[in-house]
């Protein structure tokens, strides 16, 4: 199965990247926001560096529990279609996550 | 550096973006290629990003679909994708098929990355030789000189500065380096009147300023990480 992982922050603002693309999620320091890295060059890196942002915010202390159950439903999950945050039908893998961060780039 | 999925590098998309066509411009995609599938600005311009063949970019697919049905449209996608298909249409402008359920059987369009191209945001180190098959070129400035007391500026991260001097407008100057080993080259690019170009770097090894008397002329300078040097004769630049 390939998995791909969903975000949404308006109908005119979304990205769907292969899950083996993930590369790290990092937690910031106060615990409420996790950056997803993904190997994808976004419009402003051709040729330089690939890591794609997803940003997710989540309620504070619980990032470690958001990073937890997408790390499970990537590895053993039964659907191939993720989705991680969908601001639009309130739909999160998490309930613990509250919003999509931060508009996309463009994948160009 | 490219990530392969071999799982699905035996299975294909196809697009077509002829209206006038079943086979001219249409091109096939190996499923492992796929990069991401994105909308940005339109909610009906669905974009899938494919490795490009040549260069660290994408090869972008625009599909155009029914408003505000982008993740029904991408969910479609995914699907196909773990299909049993080997060769799955994602549009085709021609027939008016696809696998995407919101397809309009509009605009498809395949934009490729820039061939030939490379861009590095960051700095770059060589630690062996440097072997360039064709021209070096820097970026530049070009600029004005300014008054006595309100010098134009040089930009120290151009390598290069074309200066134009004119009434009022002869004098510039330089911040210093960044690091030991920088190069900046100054070219006193037209001189009108008999309005001199003087240069007066923040630190200068040599001096305190130099001055050019006629346009057409250069001088190169090296940063040591305390002052700039003037590399060999500056020519007919008069060191004041």
């Amino acid at each position: 199965m390939e998995k791909f992982l969903f975000f949404e922050r308006t109908t005119a603002d979304m990205v769907c990247i292969p899950a083996h693309r993930l590369v790290e999620m990092i937690v910031n320091n106060t615990s409420d926001l996790i950056t997803m890295h993904h190997r994808v060059y976004d419009n402003g890196t051709d040729g330089s560096d690939m890591q794609y942002q997803a940003k997710i915010t989540v309620n504070e202390d619980k990032a470690k529990q958001v990073v937890e159950t997408i790390s499970n439903n990537i590895s053993t999950g039964k659907n191939a279609f993720i989705v991680v945050a969908d601001d639009v039908n309130k739909q999160y893998i998490d309930n613990n996550i509250t919003a999509v961060h931060s508009s996309f780039a463009d994948v160009e | 550096m490219i990530d392969t999925n071999t799982d699905l590098s035996n299975r294909f998309f196809y697009v077509n973006p002829s209206a006038d066509s079943a086979a001219d411009l249409a091109r096939m995609f190996p499923m492992s290629r796929l990069i991401a599938m994105n909308i940005v600005d339109d909610t009906n311009d669905l974009r899938l990003a494919f490795d490009d063949s040549g260069v660290g970019d994408h090869t972008v697919v625009q599909i155009l679909i029914t408003a505000n049905k982008g993740k029904e449209a991408i969910k479609d996608i995914v699907d196909a994708i773990n299909s049993h298909q080997k060769v799955v249409v994602l549009a085709d402008k021609y027939t008016g098929e696809s696998i995407i359920s919101d397809y309009t059987g509009a605009s498809v369009s395949i934009t490729s990355g820039s061939a030939g191209t490379f861009t590095l945001n960051g700095s770059f180190s060589v630690s062996g030789f440097a072997n360039f098959g064709s021209r070096v070129q820097y970026n530049f400035e070009n600029v004005d000189g300014g008054g006595s007391g309100s010098a134009t500026a040089l930009n120290p991260n151009l390598t290069i500065s074309f200066v134009s001097t004119d009434t009022g407008e002869t004098h510039v100057t330089l911040a210093d380096g960044s690091a030991a080993g920088q190069i900046k080259y100054i070219v006193h690019k037209t001189r009108t009147g008999d309005n001199d170009l003087v240069i007066t770097p923040a630190s200068f090894a040599a001096g305190s300023n130099m001055t050019s008397n006629l346009g057409g002329r250069g001088v190169t300078l090296i940063y040591d990480g305390d002052d700039w040097q003037h590399l060999g004769d500056v020519g007919e630049f008069a060191i004041g």
